[in-house]
């Protein structure tokens, strides 16, 4: 589903270039759930980014389901973005002042189809929320936010979900919730990539790659990682 | 994405801030307000003008004064150039194709007119009788003089209602004596109400007397202040006019590039002199109010820069989910553009109003032009697609990952 081979991004800042990602190689398989693991600064954001088509790599190929991403232009990429990416966000990132059922549309209103309504409500169901479907974000719980978020990227049916801290504003109970909830859209078989610092959420994933100074260090199946967050703490 | 979308989501944008909506609309909602009013009045003054000189039947008639400049209303007798003559009122209807009849005006300010104890000071005209034919003049009561009064130099008046108000009060006039400058003369008629000439004289203050009478009887002269010289048919008017001018240039050996000593004026011609004055006062308004609309453009601007950058997160958000810039570029344009077109109909619909409620209280004249309200609205969209661009352009050039981290 994805292979990038080489990937490279530098930022300027001032007078230093900084590589964010170095030379970084991976593979995601179909049906996959990945988490992204390291800490802060580590350039997890910017590989996910990348992966997400929201950034370009300066150097590298990037193999998106059989499509080569890494020179496209800007409105290829927002195509790729709405047909095949569905993201989620640490702070949800939803329209504060449109209802639930109107932010889930969100993605389908940048394509040519019609039937947006119930392909909304059908999505929004499918989180367990075809109930709040008239409620405004801030009329929601943290959780319920999330999952009103999930909702709104898996409505364009994409070939990759990919999730950046998504539990990083929830509290204990929410957080198992969604992760639950991550779990039983892998067992649906979606490809999943999940980018976070916290051991015990990344270790729903399959399987964990380890970044450190923008180059992946060791990967680990979850079984693994319990061990190695025991031996190593929380880093 | 489809244009429906685009605009739903423009619309949601503006709905859910309602306040910033309002003063975004403003600048241009006083702007086209002012403009409506301006124009609506401009216009109903122009078409006020134009419906007096219509019941004038100023239109199918060629005006002829003595003098080269373009003076405004009736001179006096006494005080133009004694230029014009009835010898050439006979040549232009004996020479001049396309003429029907002319009639001779031979005019006089500040006659002292008295009955009884009563007295006031008004103009008097001295007409042919074929006079009220050209210019309608209709009389309530008695009856206009007629060719024999004419050329027996009979010493009889038709007065206007408010001259003859002035010296009788609510008597009758009819049948009285009157003294003009101590001349005697017979009250045989009284006009009807006429009210203001187009060029602003009162039509019901003067006293009309047979023009042999005037120039034999009252102010022994034989030049004329005005001929008007009816043409047969509308469209013939400005071919006669031409040929009025050869004809006189010829009569009064006016060499040409010598200046004339007379003007020939018609009704077209005279609408531009009458409306000239109200129309550089709109043209000045118009363009304050234009600058006023140039105002609000920078008010849409500013908030619409401010907008931008509070909602940048939901730029970063539309494009991860998919928005192509030009996408942004569009929402925002739009939303400026829907703006300042609802700003524009709001103000079109006040300033029509507000221009019917002032001819309503105040007698202005108001003409609601539906092009110039459609153009308005247009224009208003438009100031707003203008001033809209530049805040949409710098929403869609946002980096999809900066915008996100807000």
């Amino acid at each position: 589903m994805i292979k990038m081979d080489g990937i490279r991004k530098t930022y300027r800042v001032g007078d230093v270039e900084v590589a964010a990602v170095r030379d970084i190689s991976l593979h995601v398989r179909k049906g996959e759930f990945v988490a992204i693991m390291g800490p802060s600064g580590c350039g997890k954001s910017t590989l996910m980014n990348l992966m997400g088509c929201l950034d370009t790599p300066d150097a590298g190929s990037y193999l998106l389901d059989g499509q080569e991403v890494a020179g496209l232009d800007d409105d290829a990429l927002s195509a790729i973005r709405n047909r095949k990416i569905g993201f989620v966000f640490q702070s949800y990132n939803l329209l504060p002042r449109a209802n639930a059922l109107e932010n889930v549309e969100l993605p389908l209103i940048y394509r040519d189809e019609g039937g947006i309504r119930v392909k909304a409500a059908a999505a929004l169901a499918s989180v367990g929320l075809a109930d709040r479907a008239h409620h405004k974000p801030p009329e929601l719980s943290g959780g319920q936010q999330q999952r009103v978020a999930i909702a709104r990227a898996l409505v364009t049916d994409p070939a990759i979900l990919m999730a950046d801290e998504p539990t990083g504003n929830l509290d204990t109970k929410a957080s198992e919730e969604i992760m639950a909830l991550f779990k039983d859209l892998h067992r649906q078989g979606r490809t999943i990539v999940l980018v976070t610092h916290e051991p015990d959420i990344a270790r729903h994933a399959e399987r964990v790659i380890h970044l450190k100074d923008g180059q992946v260090t060791w990967e680990s199946r979850s079984e693994d990682m319990t061990v190695g967050a025991v031996a190593g703490g929380r880093s | 994405m489809k244009i429906v979308s685009t605009v739903r989501v423009s619309l949601k944008g503006l709905t859910a801030n309602k306040l910033r909506t309002f003063f975004m609309m403003l600048g241009v909602l006083i702007g086209i307000t002012a403009l409506t009013v301006i124009v609506s009045v401009g216009q109903g003054a122009k078409v006020q003008v134009m419906q007096k000189m219509e019941n004038l039947s100023a239109f199918g008639a060629v005006m002829v004064v003595p003098g080269g400049g373009m003076t405004r209303g009736l001179g006096s007798v006494d005080a133009v150039p004694a230029t014009l003559t009835a010898e050439d009122a006979q040549a232009i209807q004996a020479e001049v194709p396309n003429v029907q009849d002319v009639a001779l005006v031979q005019s006089k300010q500040g006659m002292s007119i008295k009955f009884g104890g009563q007295s006031t000071t008004t103009m008097v005209w001295g007409v042919t009788p074929n006079y009220p034919t050209i210019r309608p003049t209709p009389v309530a009561r008695g009856e206009f003089f007629g060719v024999e009064e004419q050329s027996s130099q009979a010493r009889v008046a038709v007065l206007g209602q408010d001259t003859a108000a002035a010296l009788f009060g609510d008597a009758d006039p009819l049948e009285q004596t009157i003294r003009i400058e101590h001349v005697p003369f017979k009250v045989i008629g009284l006009q009807k109400k006429m009210g203001a000439s187009p060029g602003g004289g009162n039509l019901d203050d003067r006293v009309l007397i047979p023009q042999g009478t005037a120039a034999r009887r009252l102010f022994n002269l034989t030049n004329m202040t005005q001929l008007v010289v009816q043409i047969k048919g509308r469209e013939q008017v400005r071919g006669a006019a031409e040929r009025v001018k050869q004809l006189l240039h010829e009569r009064h050996h006016i060499a040409p590039g010598m200046p004339d000593d007379f003007s020939v004026r018609i009704a077209e011609q005279m609408l531009g002199i009458l409306t000239g004055t109200s129309q550089t006062l709109t043209l000045f308004l118009s363009i304050v109010a234009a600058l006023s609309l140039l105002v609000g453009g920078f008010i849409v601007m500013n908030i619409m820069l401010i907008s931008v950058s509070e909602r940048t997160k939901e730029i970063g958000l539309r494009r991860a989910v998919g928005a192509r810039r030009r996408d942004i570029l569009l929402q925002f344009v739009l939303e400026a553009g829907a703006v300042t077109a609802a700003g524009g109909l709001i103000g079109v619909l006040l300033g029509a109003g507000g221009a019917l409620l002032a001819s309503h209280l105040i007698g202005w004249p108001a003409a609601i032009s539906w092009p110039a309200i459609v153009g308005a609205v247009l224009f208003a969209g438009f100031v707003g697609l203008i001033f809209g661009v530049q805040p949409a352009r710098k929403a869609a050039s946002l980096h999809p990952v900066e915008a996100l981290r807000g």
